[in-house]
């Protein structure tokens, strides 16, 4: 019973720490670009993100002006 | 189907979103959902998006997520027109990209496909009209 209690605990755990991740994953600032050739690069950090970002804002800030 | 039909078509479509602008190959923006001096700084962002992955990358971008805390950028691109996009926050990119790839599809169909079917339709009358005669 007790076994049983330990083991429930630990998976409710692991599934909370992975929504967490997932979660955090998705508010996370990146760039994902995708090329004629079929290739795709995804930045996540960096000067070149940061550059990207800039722009990106920029166009937030046109659409909600 | 033009490219304001195909933007209207979009913006009722997609719940996720906020903003979009169609733009020709010439950079032009050919429609939009905001008033013409935004949707001309939303095309600019869009094309510098595409200009600097392509400065950074020896190929030809065609499809750009740009995800900030704040909201995200979509620019996909076909042979003639590009679209951009804007949403909220943490948006279903796949449902977002999908959408705008539906948009680029029936602006593409437009253009050179129309007559196909006018082509067929002579031929059926013809073979029509020799059973006839």
């Amino acid at each position: 019973m007790r076994r049983r209690s330990v083991v429930a605990a630990l998976l409710a755990a692991g599934a909370g720490a992975h929504l967490l991740r997932r979660r955090r994953g998705a508010e996370a600032e990146r760039v994902d670009v995708h090329y004629d050739d079929g290739s795709m690069v995804s930045l996540e950090q960096g000067p070149e993100l940061e550059r990207l970002l800039t722009v990106a804002r920029e166009g937030l800030a046109a659409a909600r002006a | 189907m033009d490219a304001q039909q195909a933007l209207a078509d979009l913006m009722e479509i997609s719940s996720q979103v906020d903003a979009a602008v169609v733009v020709g190959a010439d950079g032009s923006p050919l429609a939009s959902s905001l008033p013409a001096e935004r949707g001309e700084r939303l095309a600019r962002a869009a094309a510098r998006l595409l200009d600097e992955t392509a400065e950074s990358e020896r190929r030809r971008p065609v499809q750009v997520e740009a995800a900030t805390r704040g909201g995200s950028v979509f620019v996909v691109r076909d042979d003639g027109h590009t679209i951009a996009a804007t949403t909220g926050a943490s948006p279903t990119a796949g449902l977002v990209l999908y959408d705008l790839r539906t948009c680029l599809r029936a602006l593409a169909e437009e253009e050179p496909a129309a007559p196909k079917p006018t082509r067929r339709r002579k031929k059926a009358e013809e073979a029509g009209g020799d059973e006839a005669a």
